[in-house]
């Protein structure tokens, strides 16, 4: 019986949208719609609401309807705000522009409705015409560029299938595992959501998280909740601040409504480094392999460098392109000696497109809305072989049963697929491809790929007859090319939000809200390893295979009773009480073979092809956690002039050890309209005073304060290998780990100035602690635990908030909207366990260190090995930098030196919009200031050779110095007394030796580049840059097609657009990198990146159009 | 009354609930993946059993481990030179310029590897265990937590000895305390300090394992968990011992008073005496077998830097007696000197040239076990030792003579040539120069090779690939062999003489390492086609290349006893170095480089034989992430953060230079 209800009820909202009826009978309604300044206001639209029926207004604003008697019009026009009115005979009709106002309703936390004026704290709403300023971007995030202040988001070097990094006011933590991601909620469903980025194995790849699977075109708005405040009610989970997605739903009373979209757009490698192509690969002259002009000889021959030991002499050090100069290749043929490329990222990469199709039917009546959205997203990005497909099903519906209740389902699947996407070895700036010369401009890419291919499919450069046939510049472009042709990374993503609420009304007094969702996604990651020659065995062999399937489940449940009451004329109390419950799993299956000799049949992806009695490596992992919470929610509102709120809520989460998993976390906030209650001069035409408290959660990594021992075996005994890492426990080894808690408090003050509110502003200022923050601090050696792991620290958070919203220019035809948004805050580490004065964050390059010190900004970059200066007070070398013994680079020493921090002080966006009649006309801008990025491209390009700037020294007149080689080879400054050859490839550093005399040793500039700036185990002090810049992300000019025309061809509305996106840099620091080339998202992987790969600028054209 | 049931209901269910919520948060909290103490507990198994076992398997504790291997080889090959790095000799291969391994990419795997393990992976067992133990109520441990916590105080103290011998002060545990587990700081000691604890600690335990019986159950069990000298009391005491020894030998230079005392202590105790006596894990008894090859362990760091196995003139000529067969010919009017062979047919079977010759190196492409020299070779001198090498390969040939031959074919069955150039096609006269620098450029940019180990197309003589690709091998942290020449050092120096004289021990060391390396050869069943399998690039008559037969390793550690009869004291203790270094060779860096730094001052030079373009490097630096993580301690240990600073054992303050230096 239940169960047949259940089919019913299923089977009603499914048909919601064939249960309208039409009303009948007319009268005439004429009128004339101008805006608030007397401006006549034409192509105005007038509908009557619940029908089809619409007309324009006219160049004088005019407009005459037939309608039914009792029809109310819905007076619509872009950049105002739409009205409803009941229909009379004779209308004056003034529209309001679009400005958020006081009266906005925004969604909060728990997907509660509230007016903007009431909340006593900031929420930044983005809608979905801002989201879509960009196209349709592949992950929803990219809107978020400059779109609040306090919110900074970027992509990462592994591109727009990828995860994309975001943070809302400067979320710090001690521990990369304990993320500093808002929490995401859909529809009211937590998803599951985690930081992503690439490493070097095959599988390790970035194939972004569930909110890249979100459809732009399908979110109505997101709200961010950034303050404890904000987002209270999420307890444990709202430290981070939270990211409220509210999808589309139908709307009632205008029929049967169809949107359709296209968008395509093309993608380009853009913001490349600068690369020079006067010298090819090879070494100095100077090397006795090379003759006097610095060809690489073969039996005395001019060819092309093979592959040379120890990794060095294939850098682009090689000699000046001559091209009367023929040398031999390695294909036997002889060239001239000259560039093969302009520029060979061009060569690497092509044109990337991405078609998007959106098409929504959307309807409703009193009764019921629904609106279902299919999209398709086909994309191809500039990498070679690789390609994204994304499937989007999205239903949202409501009905009413009766008066008193009324049911809402909203369900989206996704079904994505994404072909080889990146990972560090894609383009390795590190250690195959930018360090020896894949960026030479001799190489000729379109000639190794000729080659690639053996007629058998195997890898022509990898059979060991041919192994040091190429230089290893060359061999890093066969090595993308292979892996992007021939191997296969499959990653298939289901993913299926889901939510089911209802609203019940009690009494007048009493409702109820329930709801229950599901975020359920499953990824398959299956990676195919072509056998690159049967020459070859194990992993070297390159013949792997890998399948791999992670689920993640979350589901959730909600209840709440509302009450709503007034107790006089002058005070209403509103809230809630209720309960919440959660449950995350994660459990992933898979196995992988890595090695020719492992599989049997040449390419044959399957764990048929085993040898006998070979077993693959099984992987297994499985995790769960549960979450039980009471909330409750008070609001006094006194006369619509003073809110006053309390909220709480208590949280019971299995991550924390039994016994001490019950925490709770409170909030208080207030706020005031001025306006109401004060006379203010006229140009306030609204303020508003608010002010907020509240201590919100982390919950911290699942299992984190496990004591739990690794298990193997070894010969007949059993191994328990105790963790690296001391849990948090006290004294008697008991687990002791605490949430980690946010306390904040912020005040606000908005304010709508001049009439048309031209002129908003709302201002934050906010302080935070993040305390009893998680973190494995590196015990101090001889503890004999690797990291101390406890929840202790305190970073105090301090910031300011702006956001202006002005029409400098509004008048009849024309309309400038310039929006502003500045976000300015400091880090503050106040305490790590009490006693720690340092924690080390992170290390990369083997040569830099992210610092948490006492006192200090968090996140302060240290070099761990630095440059010095000779120090002896009264000498004439005083503070000369220090040569190494060899004459190739500055001498360093290990001592820490600080380079920049992690956290920008300023950032935000600029979003100017020109409307001119039907043309419109976008530019976003944001920008960030004050952190420091670490670029492997910037110092591995510089050892190899490959950037302009490393044109210095290599000839005369560049610089060179002359030199010699002595009876005993030694380098010699000055011409040669002997009648050799004299190389004009010299650097003589200015500086002293270690006893403070003048530096003389003359090094070639290849030995100089390689030991100056080949970064591992330090890293070039001239090679680190700001992350600061000023991009104009978004270009977009639109046009929406005149009322009239868009009805002659039955549409509604149609508008065009062509967008540009990651336009341009208008100001970066850094010369040859960009802030985005990061590894990943994590904190840690976010703030370095050691690829080559480029970032691209997209140009495209979308139709949007409504019937 | 119905309101007291609706009320009764709730409460009810709230109850119900309320409890069903707590369980299910106390369910989850634990890992499903993870194993407790709790359940360790209940199902009656031995924390401390499973800890000990742990303890043994850490990496590069017993057993290799490729990232430290791999810098040892490359690095420490440039320090102390137990394997040619021919690029670094020769003026085609690079530039003769002062270098030193502090500037190089890999100075932070090379100087840290020790320091983190000591710190971390070589401790965490211990300390869990001493943990258990002291938490533990006396009248509830075993005979076998007895055991087990006096073995571990002994690996605690073995790897107290290589951490204090690389950086001399160290973050050091007090025996039984557990440390970081119970909130402790280690203080930083110095060898002065560390290595009279360390000696106690291996006397004390020596004691307890003297007195030790154990049930038949218990042998069982720990024969079980033992994996290093499966369960053998006996071995382990032999084990401790000779790390007593080592460590009086390292201290000798300073504390000669307490050397003395360690070896009137030793008289009549267990010391590791036998060939296979060796302290040492297989990397394939700790790692998964579909990874050993390629993937983990010391075989993939020696196949990385194959180009750093080119064996040395030292080992093979002055240590080993295989000398080259040297002719002269007269070329355009200067006489040119060659090398055409060497005496090794002859010397093995006779005794002339140690077995080891065949065990430990591969001939070159002609079959002949010649070397190379460390000094620099810049192709100056017409006759330097290495040019004879190379033009024993084309000086007889006929193409010196011929002009219609343009062609030069050599190596086994003639499968190497070289096409000469234009001129040389056309004037005889330029031939011998040309085929030089020909070879010479071969050998200096690895193309002989490729880099890789084990080919048959090698220039010069090579290690061989198969003891070193033996999977068996055990990691050789501690050898009978280094017993011996302990043993035989102290003798010559007069710290005492026991179980024999100097003479004995140097010989019997020779004999046990030539069977010790014998064996290696003769007991690796590894193949391509095995599993694990070797790498697909190595030349398949290496990897299956037997030695033709055992020598007679007493014949020729007679002979080599008589020599060294004959030398003066520290010309014998020189010897005995050499011994030491060869035999652990590419093996064992550590052992050799402590030796070399604290003999300097008694030999009166360094008895390694360093590459004259590298900088002698008389300790390790330390991570400079100690700034950050231990700002009290940088400040002590930073004044000494010097490589050019000697060790307190040295028993020098001035550091030993080289050539260039």
């Amino acid at each position: 019986m239940q169960s047949i209800k259940r089919c019913l009820l299923l089977f009603m909202l499914f048909c919601i949208g064939s249960m309208f009826a039409y009303g009948q009978g007319k009268m005439t309604v004429s009128g004339t719609i101008k805006d608030a300044t007397g401006n006549v206001l034409e192509g105005a639209t007038v509908g009557e609401k619940g029908t089809t029926n619409g007309v324009l207004t006219g160049k004088a604003g005019n407009f005459t309807i037939n309608v039914k008697p009792d029809a109310r019009l819905i007076i619509s026009y872009i950049g105002f705000v739409t009205q409803e009115l009941q229909a009379t005979s004779s209308m004056q009709i003034t529209l309001a522009a679009s400005v958020r106002t006081a009266d906005e309703v925004v969604v909060t936390a728990l997907g509660i409705k509230k007016q903007s004026k009431a909340l006593g704290y900031a929420v930044s709403k983005i809608d979905a015409d801002r989201i879509m300023i960009s196209g349709t971007p592949s992950n929803p995030l990219q809107a978020l560029y400059g779109a609040a202040p306090g919110v900074q988001v970027g992509a990462t070097a592994a591109g727009p299938t990828a995860g994309m990094k975001i943070n809302i006011r400067n979320a710090v933590s001690f521990d990369e595992n304990s993320s500093t991601r808002p929490l995401i909620v859909i529809d009211g469903v937590p998803i599951h959501d985690q930081n992503t980025k690439m490493g070097f194995a095959a599988t390790d790849r970035d194939n972004g998280t569930g909110i890249n699977d979100i459809n732009p075109d399908d979110i109505a708005s997101m709200e961010i909740l950034k303050g404890a405040k904000a987002s209270v009610l999420y307890g444990s989970e709202g430290a981070n601040g939270v990211l409220l997605i509210t999808t589309k739903s139908g709307t009632k009373g205008q029929g049967i409504g169809v949107a359709a979209s296209f968008t395509t757009s093309w993608d380009r490698a853009a913001f490349m480094p600068k690369l020079q192509n006067e010298y090819g690969s090879g070494s100095s002259p100077s090397n006795p392999k090379n003759d006097e002009d610095g060809f690489y000889l073969v039996n005395g021959k001019r060819t092309l460098a093979p592959t040379l030991g120890d990794g060095t002499g294939a850098q682009a050090f090689g000699p000046k392109f001559d091209p009367s100069v023929k040398v031999m290749w390695w294909d036997g043929v002889e060239r001239p000696w000259q560039a093969q490329t302009k520029n060979i990222y061009n060569d690497l990469y092509h044109t990337g497109h991405q078609n998007t199709s959106n098409v929504a039917v959307s309807g409703g009546n009193e009764q019921g809305q629904y609106r279902f959205s299919y999209t398709n997203l086909n994309m191809t990005p500039i990498r070679p072989g690789s390609n994204f497909n994304k499937n989007t099903f999205s239903l949202n519906s409501s009905y009413k049963i009766n008066n008193n209740i009324t049911l809402k389902y909203t369900g989206n699947f996704f079904i994505s697929k994404n072909v080889n996407a990146a990972n560090l070895s894609t383009m390795n700036g590190e250690g195959q491809q930018a360090e020896i010369g894949a960026f030479s401009a001799d190489i000729n890419v379109g000639l190794l790929k000729q080659h690639l291919l053996t007629p058998d499919g195997y890898n022509f450069f990898a059979s060991p007859s041919n192994r040091n046939l190429i230089s290893n510049g060359r061999k890093g472009v066969v090595g993308f090319l292979w892996d992007q042709y021939q191997n296969k990374s499959n990653f298939t993503r289901l993913h299926n939000i889901q939510s089911l609420s209802a609203d019940i009304k009690l009494t007048d007094i009493f409702s109820a809200t329930l709801m229950g969702g599901l975020d359920y996604s499953t990824e398959r990651n299956e990676y195919k390893g072509k056998l690159l020659d049967p020459q070859l065995l194990g992993p070297s062999s390159g013949f792997m295979y890998s399948d791999v399937t992670n689920i993640y489940k979350t589901t959730y449940g909600q209840g709440m009773l509302n009450f709503d009451t007034k107790i006089n004329n002058d005070f209403n109390l509103s809230g809630f009480v209720g309960g919440v419950v959660r449950k995350n799993s994660a459990e992933g299956k898979g196995a992988s073979v890595n090695g020719y000799g492992q599989l049997v049949i040449p390419n044959y992806f399957s764990f048929n092809n085993l040898p006998l009695g070979v077993q693959p490596q099984y992987q297994f992992t499985n995790g769960e956690d549960i979450l039980y919470s009471l909330i409750g929610s008070a609001q006094l509102a006194w006369k619509n002039q003073v809110y006053i709120e309390a909220q709480g809520r208590q949280d019971w989460s299995s991550i924390l050890p039994p016994g001490n998993n019950s925490y709770f976390y409170p909030g208080v906030s207030a706020s005031w309209i001025l306006s109401e209650s004060f006379k203010l001069p006229t140009v306030f035409n609204y303020a508003k005073l608010r002010a907020s408290w509240a201590n919100v959660g982390r919950p911290g990594p699942r299992y984190f304060s496990n004591v739990n021992y690794a298990t193997s075996q070894t010969g007949g005994g059993y191994v328990l290998t105790p963790p690296a890492d001391l849990p948090p426990m006290d004294a008697n080894g008991n687990p002791n780990l605490k949430p980690e808690r946010k306390r904040e408090f912020e005040l606000g003050a908005e304010t709508y100035l001049l009439e048309n509110r031209r002129i908003g502003v709302d201002f934050s200022f906010y302080r935070s602690h993040i305390y009893d923050q998680i973190m494995a601090v590196a015990a101090p050696p001889g503890m004999g635990v690797k990291n101390v792991r406890m929840n202790a620290g305190d970073v105090m958070s301090t910031g300011w908030e702006l956001a202006i919203k002005t029409k400098p220019v509004l008048t009849k035809d024309f309309q400038w909207d310039l929006t502003l948004n500045f976000a300015h805050g400091k880090t503050i580490v106040e305490k790590l366990d009490g006693k720690l004065q340092s924690l080390t964050l992170w290390t990369a390059f083997g040569a830099v260190n992210s610092v948490a010190n006492v006192g200090q900004e968090y996140g302060q970059l240290y070099l761990t090995k630095s440059t010095y200066t000779y120090d002896k007070p009264g000498d004439a070398n005083n503070g000369q930098k220090v040569v190494n013994a060899a004459g190739s680079a500055y001498d360093y020493k290990s001592t820490a030196k600080l380079i920049g921090k992690t956290i920008p002080d300023i950032s935000g966006g600029i979003l100017n919009s020109f409307t001119y009649k039907n043309f419109r006309l976008i530019a976003n801008i944001d920008y960030q200031f004050g952190a420091t990025f670490l670029s492997g491209t910037e110092t591995y390009m510089m050892a190899a050779g490959a950037l302009n700037e490393t044109l210095k020294y290599r000839d005369a007149a560049h610089g060179g110095v002359a030199y010699y080689l002595d009876a005993n080879s030694k380098k010699v400054a000055g011409n040669n007394p002997n009648g050799g050859p004299t190389f004009h490839d010299g650097v003589i550093l200015p500086g002293v030796d270690v006893d403070g005399k003048p530096n003389t040793k003359v090094v070639s500039a290849d030995n100089y580049y390689y030991d100056s700036y080949f970064s591992n185990g330090f890293f070039p002090e001239d090679r680190i840059f700001k992350s600061d810049y000023i991009a104009l992300r978004n270009v977009a000019l639109d046009y929406t097609l005149s009322k009239r025309i868009a009805q002659k061809i039955r549409m509604s509305n149609l508008v065009v657009s062509v967008f540009a996106n990651n336009v341009a840099y208008l100001y970066k620091a850094a010369p040859n990198s960009i802030p985005e080339s990061t590894n990943g998202t994590g904190w840690g992987v976010g703030s370095y990146g050691t690829t080559a790969l480029p970032a691209q600028r997209s140009i495209g054209i979308s139709i949007k159009t409504k019937f | 009354m119905k309101y007291i049931h609706l009320k009764s209901l709730f409460l009810l269910t709230l109850l119900i609930s309320s409890v069903g919520c707590k369980k299910t948060l106390e369910d989850l909290y634990q890992n499903p993946d993870g194993y407790s103490k709790d359940m360790a507990d209940k199902s009656g198994v031995s924390v401390i059993a499973g800890f000990f076992t742990s303890q043994l398997t850490q990496g590069f504790f017993l057993s290799g481990d490729y990232g430290s291997v791999y810098h040892q080889v490359r690095s420490g090959g440039r320090v102390t030179t137990s394997g040619i790095q021919i690029y670094n000799v020769m003026a085609e291969g690079g530039s003769y310029t002062l270098a030193d391994v502090e500037h190089d990419w890999g100075t932070g795997g090379f100087n840290e590897s020790i320091f983190n393990f000591v710190n971390t992976q070589w401790m965490t067992s211990v300390l869990w265990a001493q943990r258990e133990y002291n938490n533990t109520p006396q009248a509830k441990r075993t005979n076998l937590d007895s055991l087990y916590i006096t073995l571990l105080h002994a690996l605690k103290g073995y790897a107290y000895e290589r951490a204090t011998d690389m950086y001399d002060k160290v973050p050091y545990i007090e025996t039984g305390s557990a440390g970081g587990l119970d909130g402790l700081k280690a203080k930083y000691l110095g060898q002065s300090e560390i290595y009279p604890k360390i000696i106690n600690d291996f006397k004390v335990a020596e004691e307890a394992l003297t007195n030790l019986t154990l049930t038949s159950t218990q042998q069982a069990s720990f024969s079980q968990q033992d994996i290093l000298f499966g369960g053998s009391i006996l071995k382990w005491r032999k084990y401790i011992n000779s790390l007593r020894l080592r460590c009086a030998m390292n201290v000798s230079e300073v504390t000669p008073a307490l050397t003395k005392q360690v070896l009137t202590e030793l008289q009549g105790k267990p010391l590791m005496s036998d060939f296979n006596d060796v302290a040492g894990i297989a990397d394939i008894a700790v790692i998964a077998l579909n990874r050993i090859c390629n993937e983990l362990g010391i075989t993939r760091s020696f196949r990385e830097r194959g180009a750093d196995f080119t064996a040395g003139k030292k080992f093979l000529q002055d240590v080993m007696y295989c000398q080259p067969v040297e002719g002269s010919k007269v070329v355009n009017g200067k006489t040119l000197y060659y090398f055409s062979g060497d005496n090794s047919a002859t010397g093995l079977l006779n005794g002339t040239v140690d077995p080891r010759v065949s065990y430990i190196f591969s001939p070159d492409a002609n079959g002949r076990y010649l070397g190379v020299e460390t000094k620099w070779d810049g192709n100056k001198d017409e006759n330097s030792y290495l040019n004879k090498v190379l033009r024993g390969y084309y000086i007889n040939d006929p193409i010196l003579t011929d002009i219609t031959k343009t062609i030069f074919y050599y190596g086994v069955n003639n499968s190497l040539s070289i096409e000469l150039d234009a001129a040389s096609k056309a004037d005889l006269s330029k031939r011998e120069s040309f085929l030089l620098n020909a070879l010479r450029n071969r050998l200096a940019n690895s193309e002989d090779t490729d880099g890789n180990v084990g080919t048959e197309k090698n220039l010069v003589a090579a290690y061989n690939v198969r003891p070193e690709f033996n999977f068996a091998l055990k990691y050789p942290t501690i050898h009978a062999v280094e017993t011996e020449l302990s043993l035989a050092e102290a003798a010559v120096r007069g710290f005492g003489t026991l179980n024999g004289s100097a003479r004995e021990h140097y010989k019997n060391a020779i004999i046990l390492s030539c069977k010790y390396w014998y064996d290696l050869n003769n007991s690796n069943q590894y193949s391509k086609t095995t599993m694990p399998a070797m790498p697909g690039t190595m030349d398949d008559s290496r990897i299956n290349a037997k030695p033709a037969m055992e020598y007679n390793a007493s014949t020729f550690a007679e002979n080599a006893a008589q020599k060294f009869d004959a030398m003066s004291s520290q010309q014998q203790v020189q010897a005995i170095f050499n011994q030491l270094q060869l035999h652990y060779n590419m093996l064992n860096f550590e052992v050799p480089y402590t030796a070399a730094r604290r003999l300097i001052k008694y030999v009166g030079t360094n008895p390694a034989s360093m590459f004259d373009k590298y900088k002698w490097k008389e300790r390790m630096t330390y991570p400079s992430s100690v700034q950050a993580s231990d700002p009290e301690s940088w400040s002590i240990i930073s004044p000494s953060n010097n490589p050019d600073l000697p060790v307190w054992f040295t028993g020098r303050t001035t550091k030993w230079k080289n050539v260039l230096e």
